[in-house]
């Protein structure tokens, strides 16, 4: 009898973590650009490239309450002035893949720094490149710290710099194509007030570009 | 005397010149050492597969130089490249090689393609090379291959003939529009159309009129085609013809637009006159094409008169109309334009805006700023654009007048713009919304500061960046003061005015503001400052000196970071001079690879933990030296960094394999035996191939 008291507790217990959870979170809704080509090129050579992305494009459920938080926040990026654009088209809301609404960097390793000005939960991080051409973009990185310098406490969310040229180890994400759809990158509710993102020219050019960058979180309690 | 004396100075120049060149001169290569160099590299590029490196390309690229300037050798080449293609290379290798083949081609490779070409394995290999030939023996063997090669190579060659507008083909391509296979037929029907003679315009001609369906309407776009040909061979009165009787056939929507603007292209009629002829006729479908011909109106014409004359048209019409009319610079339509850009379409709002530019004044200022305060997006950024655009002197001052009466969103907007117009006149007026109460005017304050103010503004500037009020402003102010000092000539001592300053800030983030500034000045003038500073009371500080001498443009500051990472028993400052090390070393061109790789080495050994070593690995992965790759090979014991030591090996044997095949070559069949990658032993054995083929 005591035992099934206990059997029967435990269920409950777990039953009502699950509605808890269940109530808590809710499916991240990511508003798309238009696409800018269709289909895949057949021609792209490209070694441990990802072609299923849009079949196995997973779902994101993030806490009620998360919203944009890089929104407007203030952007650092690595070499000279940028080549077109300014810094600010990164987080300005506009993903579409036209003229203006991207920033391009010099060529080479750079990356873009996000200070978010607080620490935050950080859920999913959306990234658009440059996505009016099937392009791949080479040794991208994201990593999320409290440190400017991302020197302690360093998470690396994602990698595909898989011989290790930027110096952040050799990582096993894979290559992508750029669409429409971006990238979206598991943040797993970790904390951190900088994003920083990285990358190493692409197919097309040794240049960088960055259309938009969103993340997703809520303000650290 | 004088004919004397100027006829030595020629004879002297002449020597003098010849001597100067003389080196040069004897640098020509001959023609069999060309060849020779040519062979080795097509023995490398036949393992070339499209994601491995190109380490060679730099040596094809000069060696082809070369061959086109040496007939000998570029038969030579020809016929190398000729059997570099019917060889076992890889297809990448094939694909590379044909590019170029295609640029050297004679007649002498036609037997040999012509061959290939009836392969369907090598047909698209062939073609992308004969097709390139100018003479008229390749159309010739393209023309006999058609009817013995497979559907898809078919298609691609009937393709390639309308491309090299092979005349002789007309008669060949005009057997096979009526081909039951479609993928064929609308080729030749295309090809007839690019090909563009009369012959070929009669052909489409009947064919337009014979076949039924989609087929008609891609004969007649075709017939179009040969119609735009005989306007770009000046034959006008021609395609005139082609054109009306295309338009008269009433064919789809989308060839009339094509045929009534090639009317327009080869009329002699009065272009005004034209487009109020066409619109005026009840064609709907077809007006918005017509509207798009005022674009192509000659500047000196007054298209202004086609509204007095046209009525009736839909309100989507009669937008499209005012637009253009606009954008031609006729301000008659200003009222309508910004009944435009208040449309709900924003389409039309976005075109409205474009056109404002051109016909826009000073009492159009406050309308855009407030356009570019309230729109998103691409709107927002047209509004902007144009609003730094409209020209006119009264445009700047009328800006610079309204700031003062303007709410908060329009007066940043307006300042804004003050460093998109380039206004000179306004850094004093900047300076002063620098310290505005609202954070949005300063900001874009200090921005167009960064873009209007001369090397002699700088100490207000600096106090600008001294007085900001919050992060963000400071670090603003700080991308501005920079920019400044990059106005400065070349040689100018640009950090002047900062150290003039520096002794009297206590403020560690103001103090952090410049020394990062000093550090993007990169002035070794500089470097004793910024070493002071390395031992300054807060640690912040140091940390930003740190900083500093990492982005520095030479090496000079190589000593001071390995003496901080060596040292320091603070993790934070030991990994930022750890980085700044490695990336001044792998910057230093005064260092050997030998050299290089000892201070890599050193510093993998004062590393403090993982992180930090794959960091240093990175930098073993640039090193191009046997030291360097055997130091990699060593680290495959350490478990924590395999991946990262398997992808040093891999880079520097790559780029070390070109200057020591033979000790590469060693090094990497002992890796063989001790990693257990797979994919890692497929490279080395990919590249040990191409060694072997050396």
């Amino acid at each position: 009898m005591t035992r099934i008291f206990i059997f029967l507790a435990v269920c409950f217990s777990f039953i009502s973590v699950f509605f808890v959870r269940a109530q808590d979170l809710q499916r991240l809704e990511i508003s798309y650009p238009p696409p800018m080509y269709i289909g895949t090129p057949k021609d792209m050579e490209v070694e441990r490239l990802e072609r299923t992305w849009e079949l196995n494009r997973p779902v994101f459920y993030v806490p009620e309450g998360t919203y944009n938080v890089a929104r407007d926040k203030w952007i650092e990026s690595t070499g000279e002035e940028p080549v077109i654009g300014n810094l600010e088209l990164i987080n300005d809301g506009d993903k579409e893949g036209v003229e203006g609404s991207y920033v391009e960097l010099g060529s080479g390793h750079q990356y873009i720094t996000i200070d978010l000005e607080s620490s935050f939960n950080i859920y999913a991080i959306a990234v658009w490149h440059y996505h009016s051409k099937a392009r791949v973009y080479y040794d991208i990185i994201v990593q999320i710290s409290d440190d400017p310098d991302f020197i302690v406490d360093v998470q690396t969310l994602f990698n595909n710099d898989y011989d290790n040229s930027s110096g952040y180890g050799a990582g096993e994400d894979p290559n992508y194509i750029e669409t429409n759809e971006g990238r979206i990158i598991d943040g797993r509710g970790f904390q951190a007030r900088f994003v920083r993102l990285h990358s190493n020219g692409n197919t097309d050019n040794d240049l960088n570009h960055y259309t938009e960058v969103e993340i997703y979180g809520k303000p650290a309690d | 005397m004088n004919i004397r004396k100027t006829n030595s100075l020629v004879l002297l120049l002449s020597l003098f010149f010849v001597l100067t060149n003389f080196h040069a001169l004897c640098q020509v290569r001959p023609t069999k050492d060309i060849i020779t160099g040519m062979e080795k590299l097509l023995t490398i590029i036949s393992g070339y597969e499209y994601d491995k490196s190109r380490v060679w390309l730099q040596d094809f690229q000069n060696i082809m130089q070369e061959i086109y300037k040496d007939p000998e050798a570029l038969k030579g080449t020809e016929k190398l490249m000729l059997q570099f293609i019917q060889s076992d290379a890889t297809p990448a290798g094939k694909q590379f090689i044909c590019k170029h083949l295609g640029t050297i081609a004679t007649k002498k490779s036609v037997p040999v393609l012509k061959v290939m070409l009836m392969d369907e394995n090598t047909a698209e290999m062939a073609l992308f090379v004969i097709e390139k030939i100018p003479d008229p023996a390749a159309g010739k063997a393209m023309r006999n291959s058609l009817p013995h090669a497979d559907e898809k190579t078919q298609v691609a060659i009937i393709n390639s003939l309308g491309i090299r507008r092979d005349v002789k083909s007309v008669n060949l391509l005009a057997k096979i529009i009526c081909e039951t296979n479609p993928l064929i037929s609308e080729s030749a029907l295309s090809a007839l159309g690019a090909i563009g003679t009369d012959e070929a315009a009669d052909i489409l001609k009947s064919a337009s009129n014979i076949l039924t369906g989609d087929k008609k309407w891609l004969a007649m776009d075709a017939w179009l085609k040969c119609a735009d040909r005989f306007v770009v061979d000046s034959n006008p009165a021609k395609a005139l013809i082609i054109y009306k009787e295309v338009f008269n056939a009433r064919p789809p929507a989308f060839l009339r637009k094509a045929a009534v603007k090639g009317m327009y292209t080869a009329t002699d009629e009065d272009p005004v006159d034209f487009i109020i002829k066409h619109l005026k006729s009840d064609e709907p479908d077809i007006l918005p094409a017509i509207i798009s011909l005022i674009y192509k109106v000659p500047e000196n014409l007054n298209a202004g008169r086609i509204l007095n004359e046209i009525t009736g048209l839909s309100e989507t019409d009669q937008l499209r109309l005012f637009i253009a009319i606009a954008s031609r610079g006729d301000r008659s339509v200003h009222q309508a334009l910004i009944e435009a850009i208040n449309n709900e379409d924003p389409e039309f709002r976005k075109a409205g805006l474009k056109a404002l530019a051109r016909i826009g004044n000073s009492s159009d200022i406050l309308f855009l700023a407030e356009k570019a305060s309230t729109l998103r997006g691409t709107e927002r950024d047209i509004a902007r654009e144009s609003l730094y655009t409209i020209s006119g002197q009264e445009v700047d001052q009328a800006i610079l007048s309204a700031i003062e009466h303007s709410d908060t969103k329009i007066k940043t907007e307006l300042i804004r713009s003050i460093g998109d117009r380039n206004i000179i006149s306004a850094t004093s007026l900047l300076l002063k919304y620098s310290e505005d109460p609202e954070q949005g005017v300063r900001v874009e304050s200090i921005e167009s500061l960064g873009k209007i103010a001369f090397p002699d503004d700088l100490p207000e500037m600096i106090r600008v960046l001294v007085n900001a009020q919050t992060e963000r402003e400071r670090k603003i102010a700080e991308t501005a003061v920079h920019l400044v000092t990059l106005k400065m000539p070349d040689g100018a001592y640009k950090s002047k005015d900062i150290l003039a300053i520096l002794p009297t800030v206590n403020d560690p983030a103001i103090l952090n503001s410049f020394i990062s500034i000093l550090g993007e000045i990169g002035d070794d003038r500089d470097l004793s400052v910024l070493r002071d500073y390395l031992d300054y009371e807060v640690p912040d500080v140091q940390l930003a000196a740190i900083r500093a001498l990492s982005v520095w443009p030479n090496a000079a500051p190589k000593e001071d970071l390995k003496t901080i990472a060596e040292t320091t028993e603070d993790p934070r400052k030991h990994s930022l001079a750890l980085r700044g090390y490695i990336t001044v070393v792998e910057a230093d061109n005064n260092l050997s690879e030998d050299q290089k790789f000892n201070e890599i080495r050193h510093a993998f050994d004062i590393a403090a933990n993982t992180d930090e070593q794959k960091i240093v690995l990175s930098g073993l992965g640039k090193t191009i030296s046997v030291e360097a790759l055997k130091f990699a090979i060593k680290l495959l014991d350490k478990k924590e960094l395999v991946p990262e030591a398997e992808a040093a090996i891999m880079l520097i044997a790559s780029d070390l394999s070109w200057a020591n095949p033979r000790e590469t070559r060693e090094e990497l069949k002992k890796v063989l035996q001790l990693t257990k990658n797979e994919e890692l032993k497929r490279d080395i054995e990919e590249l040990l191939d191409i060694l072997s083929k050396r």
